[in-house]
């Protein structure tokens, strides 16, 4: 019983942390864009994520150490500040957009526009992580987003040609009228979706937080290798509904109302709904993560006192980061800029960021100093190496693909 | 003492630690596993012709010149500027408080008070919430 609670804290990074703002748009736009063209870029980023998650899982497990003490450690005080004001600022745009999120998804509900709801969303998180116990966060909104399953739901009822859908997925080809540089740029952005750094940050913080100690690996093994795909199948079944109803019809997404509009189609109002409540868990979920990774990744560069359990007083500098983080993600939404696009951009500056937090972890896992008998074998090496040279390679060419491509257009 | 990583104790006989890859950068903790600050930068002491570490430097006055060029400059700048009286020199933690060298430094951290960012933080904003002084959990 005990055990199968732990499993929550992957089923909310999965879904909080997998399922986020960035996959709904991500999985959604390239569905509606590409079919099933790019349904293999989103299984590379899934299995990048178990591993690195896992990794990061186990360090945290078995060394006490959280991800961003390792990245200050390993790349030195001033490599770590660059990369600690790079996963910043990206964490921060991804938290904008997920407010805007929760915000949009309460206005599909009421019909009261989502600028008037940002600041509500924006209060309401910093509440829970003022007032809320970590172990009950997680367990609701991880238990609320697995309502995302009425997407798997609407997919069966769809009920496309399976021979037709594996072999678009097997044999992808870039559509005859699309210019291969954008496929690579959303390409990236999807990758990107699934590998956000600020997962990590959370996942081995969160583990941190609730005293993970090396005994408990088998909960960080379970969290990364179920509860990751778990997400993962979650964004597959979006991206297929996308490529199933918007495809088709042309529709290009470039709002949260096409995001969800297939299960509508699919279900009617019912879906509709709990395609809606299902997006509001997954963005409030991980509104709470990136509030909180702000806070941590600042308070483990510094090295201050950090965390969410103990008294706020007791943690004064971590708390007035996640308040002031708050504020600049609710003040950025309403400037009025386009969430969506706050999102893209999130996920492109994402993928620039990777290798500088993926590199640490691989180093450290490989420390017999830190981990004993715990360090890396032979498959999680040849894995972290061959995901850091595809981690590279989306960040060198991330930036010049979204001038090339005018950020995909 | 932390319960996490090898035993600092059973480190192999003869086998030295390096200031550069086992202390600096490396986070502090109290014994109870409480993150207390990084080892921001090492006090040397010069004694018959070798150094000797006796301190350990926190906060951005030691950082500072470690960042290097422009970068250290504007922190050096900005935290003369925050900082009233004193010399200016960072707060230190003497190496005979050090317990343990790990994953983490232990150290006793009973009276250590070399947070002035923490101390203003919690008495003019957090602690001023309702709520501040109970853990959410």
């Amino acid at each position: 019983m005990k055990r199968l609670l732990a499993v929550t804290l992957g089923i909310l990074t999965a879904i909080g942390g997998f399922v986020d703002i960035g996959d709904l748009v991500a999985s959604s736009l390239v569905g509606a864009r590409y079919g099933f063209a790019l349904v293999w870029m989103l299984l590379l980023g899934l299995v990048g994520i178990c591993v690195y998650a896992e990794m990061a899982g186990r360090v945290a497990a078995v060394s006490g150490r959280p991800t961003f003490d390792l990245v200050r450690e390993r790349l030195g005080p001033r490599v770590g500040l660059a990369n600690l004001t790079a996963s910043l600022l990206v964490t921060l745009l991804t938290l904008a957009a997920e407010l805007a999120g929760v915000a949009l998804a309460v206005e599909l509900v009421s019909a009261v526009p989502y600028l008037l709801w940002v600041p509500a969303a924006g209060l309401l998180v910093w509440l829970v992580i003022w007032r809320v116990r970590f172990e009950t966060m997680e367990r609701i909104f991880g238990l609320l987003g697995l309502v995302l399953i009425v997407f798997i739901v609407a997919v069966w009822r769809l009920s496309p040609d399976w021979g037709d859908v594996l072999h678009q997925v097997t044999a992808p080809k870039v559509p005859a009228d699309e210019p291969v540089p954008t496929y690579l740029y959303y390409a990236i952005a999807l990758f990107s979706s699934a590998m956000t750094p600020y997962e990590v940050f959370f996942f081995s913080s969160g583990g941190i937080e609730e005293r993970w100690k090396a005994t408990d690996l088998a909960t960080v093994r379970i969290n990364a290798f179920i509860g990751f795909p778990l997400g993962g199948l979650l964004a597959l079944a979006i991206m297929s509904a996308a490529a199933l109803v918007l495809n088709p019809a042309g529709v290009s997404v470039d709002h949260l109302s096409q995001v969800v509009l297939p299960t509508s189609v699919a279900l009617g109002k019912f879906g509709l709904g709990l395609a809606l409540l299902g997006v509001f868990a997954a963005t409030f979920g991980a509104a709470l993560e990136t509030a909180l990774s702000s806070g941590y990744t600042v308070a483990q560069y510094f090295g201050w006192t950090w965390g969410k359990s103990a008294a706020p007083r007791r943690a004064a500098r971590f708390h007035v980061v996640v308040l002031v983080a708050l504020l600049a993600g609710t003040a950025l939404i309403l400037t009025g800029l386009d969430p969506v696009k706050v999102t893209e951009y999130s996920l492109i500056f994402a993928a620039v960021a990777l290798p500088l937090t993926y590199l640490p972890i691989l180093v450290v896992a490989n420390d017999r100093e830190y981990m004993g008998e715990r360090a890396n074998g032979r498959l999680a090496n040849v894995m972290g190496t061959v995901y850091l040279v595809i981690v590279l390679l989306a960040a060198v060419a991330a930036l010049p693909l979204m001038f090339a491509t005018k950020a995909g257009q | 003492m932390t319960t996490h990583g090898p035993d600092p104790h059973e480190r192999v006989q003869g086998h030295a630690y390096s200031a550069r890859f086992h202390l600096l950068d490396r986070q502090v903790v109290a014994g109870d596993g409480t993150p207390i600050c990084k080892v921001d930068d090492l006090e040397l002491t010069g004694r018959d012709g070798r150094l000797y570490a006796t301190a350990v430097l926190v906060g951005p006055a030691a950082l500072a010149p470690r960042l290097r060029g422009r970068l250290g400059r504007l922190v050096a700048a900005a935290h003369r500027r925050l900082v009233v009286g004193g010399d200016g020199a960072p707060p230190r933690i003497p190496l005979e408080r050090v317990r343990g060298i790990g994953a983490a430094v232990t150290v006793d951290a009973r009276d250590l008070r070399v947070h002035a960012l923490e101390d203003w933080c919690r008495d003019n904003v957090v602690g001023r919430l309702p709520g501040a002084r109970h853990a959410a959990g």
